[in-house]
């Protein structure tokens, strides 16, 4: 059978007026700002298995991610031993954290997320018992999280949390409950969890020595809110309760003492209250095919710490598969009201006291860059570096690679 | 003492904002149909973040920072550090 003759004139008329049209449309989006590359970009939509979850198929692993980040810092601290005594230690170390998740979906409604982190902290220097315990210059912990997710109807959701830590010198386990119901046809979820945590660890001195093991507890309860605001917008809110008793103290840290000869030991107060409030809001540009991400900390405790933290994200498609991330975090907090870089002589040994730098006044920025690529169905792979500055002398660099998504 | 009490009256205007957010929360429509989500589940929005990065970047935050919390996580506990 022959295929219909078509007149070459009004082929090339049909084909002019899609160059014309297409030209118009590329016009439209580099007239509308977005970035150049971008007009070639777009994102895939997602499957409908994606939107609408996947139908009842029994037991299968339906998710693996395996994630390899190290950190490399560099830094002085009054609460280090690795200098003078009177003066700041050095906080040197490098840390290589391989983790790896599989998620097993039991049926439509159960679903469970397994990680398994490993840590292994190395510090440059053997001294820097702030960093290890005086036994190795390396120290390894390993973990397991289980996280099960239980839907009791299309809008209630159960969730629970086992979790199991272990390293050279100090043991941690904890469980949590959480529910969350879904409203309005899941334009908005309300969430409420809580966990309690139990640590316990050996009571190592600051020269070493171990008195014994030693016990803290943390109670928490966190409530949350998500509401979609459009179909490219998204806000979130969620407030945060922490209660801590025990010892809280990192008991081989020390404090230099004024003069310059000695130094006295870390002591916390024994219980801690701390409120965190955050929001967050996320907008997708589909012409651009850019998503702007920004969000906002205030924190608060009974050591008189309070602290702001502000995180702005941009995330553009260069090409369909390949997306780009810049990142940029401010943080500020104040001290604790028993920070000393030089305790007076005179002070009772029951009064608490610290010289650790994580809980002086600091202001501290992070940027960072990641390259994502959405290599097939939806597994990824991504390498991001970050680099982290605070005003009172730390300076990190993280680097980190991904590989994974769902199956 | 004095900066004790502008901390309690601050949180205080946060938890009560965070209330109304809920409450407003409580009574939301139906903005977003389903069939107009497929934006929302782009790998760039939250929804889709990877756990395992997340995770490694808030232990970086926590064993490093006084504040942490507000995100479903305990602010303290299950770290050797005394953050």
């Amino acid at each position: 059978m022959k295929a219909r003759q078509v007149p070459t004139a009004n082929r090339r008329g049909a084909a002019v007026a899609v160059g014309i049209e297409r030209g118009l449309r590329a016009a439209r989006l580099l007239a509308s700002g977005c970035f150049w590359i971008a007009a070639a970009a777009h994102a895939e939509p997602a499957s409908d298995a994606a939107i609408l979850g996947q139908s009842d198929q029994g037991v299968r692993i339906d998710e693996f991610r395996l994630r390899m980040t190290t950190f490399y810092q560099d830094g002085h601290g009054y609460q280090s031993q690795a200098g003078t005594i009177a003066g700041p230690g050095s906080e040197r170390a490098l840390i290589v954290q391989p983790m790896m998740l599989v998620g097993i979906r039991q049926s439509s409604r159960i679903h469970h997320e397994v990680v398994i982190p490993i840590d292994i902290v190395s510090a440059a220097s053997v001294n820097a018992l702030d960093v290890i315990s005086h036994a190795s210059a390396v120290n390894e912990a390993i973990g397991v999280e289980l996280t099960s997710r239980f839907d009791l109807t299309d809008d209630d959701r159960l969730t629970s949390n086992i979790t199991w830590h272990e390293e050279e010198p100090f043991g941690s386990g904890s469980f949590g409950l959480g529910y969350s119901r879904a409203m309005a046809d899941d334009n908005a979820t309300l969430g409420i969890s809580g966990q309690a945590t139990f640590d316990r660890f050996d009571y190592l001195q600051p020269n070493g020595d171990r008195y014994g093991r030693r016990n803290r507890t943390a109670l928490n309860g966190n409530l949350s809110f998500l509401q979609l605001l459009s179909p490219t917008t998204v806000f979130d809110a969620s407030y945060g309760l922490t209660f801590q008793q025990g010892t809280l103290e990192t008991s081989y840290n020390s404090v230099p003492m004024e003069g310059g000869t000695s130094r006295a030991k870390e002591l916390f107060p024994h219980s801690r209250t701390r409120h965190a409030v955050q929001a967050r809001v996320a907008q997708h540009l589909p012409e651009s095919h850019t998503t702007l991400r920004a969000a906002f900390r205030y924190y608060t405790d009974s050591f008189q710490l309070s602290a702001h933290t502000a995180e702005f994200e941009l995330h553009q498609y260069l090409f369909p598969r390949l997306l780009a991330r810049g990142s940029f975090r401010y943080y500020a907090q104040t001290g604790v009201d028993f920070f000393s870089s030089a305790l007076p002589l005179q002070t009772s040994p029951l009064q608490p006291r610290t010289a650790d730098s994580d809980l002086a006044e600091f202001h501290a920025q992070e940027y960072g860059l990641k390259l994502l690529w959405l290599v097939r169905g939806q597994s990824s792979l991504d390498i991001s570096w970050f680099h982290y500055s605070r005003d009172n002398g730390l300076d990190a660099n993280i680097i980190s690679f991904g590989y994974g998504g769902g199956l | 003492m004095e900066a004790n009490e502008r901390l309690g009256g601050a949180l205080r205007k946060l938890v009560f904002g965070l209330l109304l957010v809920l409450l407003s929360a409580s009574s939301a429509c139906a903005i977003v149909p389903q069939n107009r989500r497929q934006y929302l589940a782009d790998p760039s929005m939250p929804a889709q973040d990877d756990g395992l990065e997340r995770r490694a970047t808030r232990k970086f935050h926590t064993s490093r920072e006084g504040a942490a919390g507000a995100d479903g996580k305990p602010a303290g506990g299950g770290c050797s550090c005394g953050n």
